[in-house]
């Protein structure tokens, strides 16, 4: 069947100007572990639909602004994570927790503003949601609840899990040449496992060897379009596979939510794809839209939660990560010749039974778009 | 009293290096090699040290690579805990300025340079050719690749892993937990955690949340950053 996605929807900068409005300014969008977030004065940045956005720890609570001075409108904050108050660097203007202005420099002598004026300036206010040790943001007006998105089923799983995030992470970032749906899309896609990662990831999943066959029993022909599941919230949802894990010292000194040797996914719709090997280790890959033709692979990796100090974290956090990028190398080949080939005219995707859920996430963003569906 | 003695345990390419430098440097007269895998750290009992003169008897923990850094350390602080003597390893061919200094269980290659007052904490691997210039410090348990640099007076943190060909400039500081595994100069600090390889464009952040007590939010505040 014909995915109901052609080229134009991963190629047209009017569509992609389309989805961050209609998509990534209106859902809750995963932006980082609270983890790293509990110190006064912690934060982290992002860009969500294209709006500069930092969560801050501000008198122990956690909120979200605009990343935008109220003076001249550069970034507040700069960097990906860090711990500094809400002070503008470009010419100190000083936020408090609740995103006014609370000191200028100069205020009288330079800007002759009345305490009136300064007042009514501030950053303007976002909305956050932490489910567990995940944080979540919603840049629209009038944010939805949560629950409209995600199954509470899928919200309690994520804070369970989360609950076991340790508070020390690696952070990497880095943009690939492809659309950022062809990413989330390739993560829903357990097919393309053992022919992109047949010599480094397939090997360490037995279900998944060439070897053992893809599919054991014969699939019924793939479902009419009019009966492709379209509730976004079926689009974020666990999967778990069995893996074979190495089992290192350390795992003795960290707290597991499973002792199980298995590798889970927590698919998060938009763009998330969230990891753990066997609670060891948690990946949150993130697929942040730079252009139609550009994603920002965001990487943060930390461990399952310290029982003692293990003071070669950080070593053990980049052999893992370097681990991950080799793997994500290999589809970033193959994503990146794939969006080379969109053309005017081209084809749309055919997807077979197994891909239903790639056919929903294709009939959902085109409800999202506005567009008629079947 | 028994003859000195040199015990080098370990595995891999630090392991042999060690037994190499210390055949040529080294009068001792018995050099005795125990092969350690770094998987075996934690269960070993090292009861072959029961056999040893302890008032004569010098250590190398020799765990290999610089991956490895953390499991010499916890090689190293067993022996310590053990009151084990250690040793530090430099070859006939390094020339290290009298005014060094040198911690124990480093080892120092073959034709490493390291000038005046420059300092190397314990555990440190200078690997050949590396020069560390006037004044540099470098942290306990990193890793030095081959012909490396560490400019005057720069200081590079513990935990350090510099592959081979990085040259850091004069003054600059390598945070700890560092690692720099693309050859080249380096004219700016790196914030502690910094991870910089071919396999990443930016380099890559360790970061961990700081408790702020009450006495080092003073601190912060200080700094402006609370």
């Amino acid at each position: 069947m014909h995915s109901q996605l052609t080229a134009s929807h991963y190629c047209s900068a009017e569509i992609f100007e389309l989805e961050q409005l209609r998509i990534f300014r209106k859902l809750w969008i995963f932006v980082g572990f609270k983890t790293l977030l509990t110190a006064p004065n912690a934060f982290l940045t992002h860009e969500i639909g294209g709006v500069p956005i930092v969560v801050q720890n501000t008198n122990g609570e956690l909120a979200a602004f605009v990343n935008r001075c109220a003076h001249r409108r550069a970034p507040v904050q700069l960097e990906d994570y860090g711990q500094r108050r809400l002070a503008c660097r470009y010419h100190g203007w000083v936020y408090g927790g609740d995103g006014k202005v609370r000191s200028i420099p100069g205020c009288a002598e330079n800007y002759g503003f009345s305490d009136e004026t300064v007042a009514t300036l501030g950053m303007k206010p976002v909305a956050l949601q932490c489910v567990g040790n995940t944080v979540f943001v919603c840049v629209d007006e009038n944010p939805q609840p949560i629950e409209n998105q995600f199954h509470v089923s899928f919200l309690k799983r994520i804070e369970e899990v989360s609950a076991f995030l340790d508070d020390e992470v690696l952070f990497a970032k880095f943009t690939g040449a492809y659309n950022w749906k062809l990413n989330f899309e390739n993560v829903n896609d357990w097919n393309h496992v053992p022919f992109v990662h047949s010599q480094s990831f397939a090997p360490l999943m037995p279900d998944l060897r060439a070897d053992r066959g893809l599919v054991s029993n014969v699939s019924a022909p793939p479902v009419d379009d009019a009966d492709v599941p379209g509730d976004i919230r079926d689009l974020s949802y666990e999967t778990r596979a069995s893996f074979e894990m190495a089992h290192w010292p350390w795992h003795e000194s960290i707290d597991r939510f499973t002792q199980d040797s298995v590798y889970h996914n927590f698919f998060i719709y938009p763009n998330v794809n969230f990891i753990t090997l066997g609670g060891t280790t948690f990946l949150a890959q993130q697929f942040c839209p730079v252009s139609a033709g550009s994603t920002e692979v965001r990487l943060s990796m930390t461990s399952g939660r310290k029982t003692r100090k293990i003071p070669a974290m950080p070593a053990i956090l980049w052999g893992h990560m370097k681990a991950e990028k080799a793997v994500i190398d290999e589809d970033i080949i193959v994503l990146e010749a794939l969006q080379r080939g969109f053309h005017h005219g081209d084809a749309s995707a055919f997807h077979g039974a197994y891909e239903t859920r790639l056919r929903s996430i294709a009939r959902v963003y085109r409800q999202l778009l506005g567009e008629a569906t079947l | 009293m028994s003859e000195p003695m040199l015990v080098i345990l370990g595995d891999g390419a630090t392991f042999e290096s060690a037994i190499a430098i210390a055949k040529r440097a080294y009068p001792f007269s018995e050099l005795r090699t125990e092969r350690l895998m770094p998987s075996d750290i934690a269960k070993t009992t090292m009861a072959f040290l029961d056999e040893c003169d302890s008032s004569t008897t010098s250590v190398f923990a020799a765990i290999g690579m610089h991956a490895l850094n953390y499991a010499r350390f916890d090689l190293w602080a067993k022996l310590r805990l053990r009151g084990a003597r250690i040793a530090s390893l430099t070859d006939t061919s390094a020339h290290v300025d009298p005014t060094a200094s040198i911690g124990e269980n480093c080892l120092i290659e073959s034709g490493v340079s390291i000038g005046p007052n420059a300092t190397v904490a314990a555990g440190t691997i200078i690997q050949s050719g590396a020069s560390i210039s006037a004044g540099a410090k470098i942290g306990k348990f990193s890793w030095i690749g081959m012909n490396c640099t560490v400019g005057a007076g720069a200081a590079v943190g513990s935990h350090v892993v510099l592959g081979a060909g990085v040259h850091v400039a004069s003054g600059l500081t390598i945070g700890a937990h560092c690692e720099i595994v693309q050859s080249g100069l380096y004219a700016k600090s790196l914030a502690e955690g910094t991870f910089i390889s071919p396999q990443f464009i930016e380099p890559v952040r360790f970061y961990r949340t700081t408790a702020v007590s009450p006495a080092n939010f003073s601190n912060l505040m200080q700094r402006g950053t609370a």
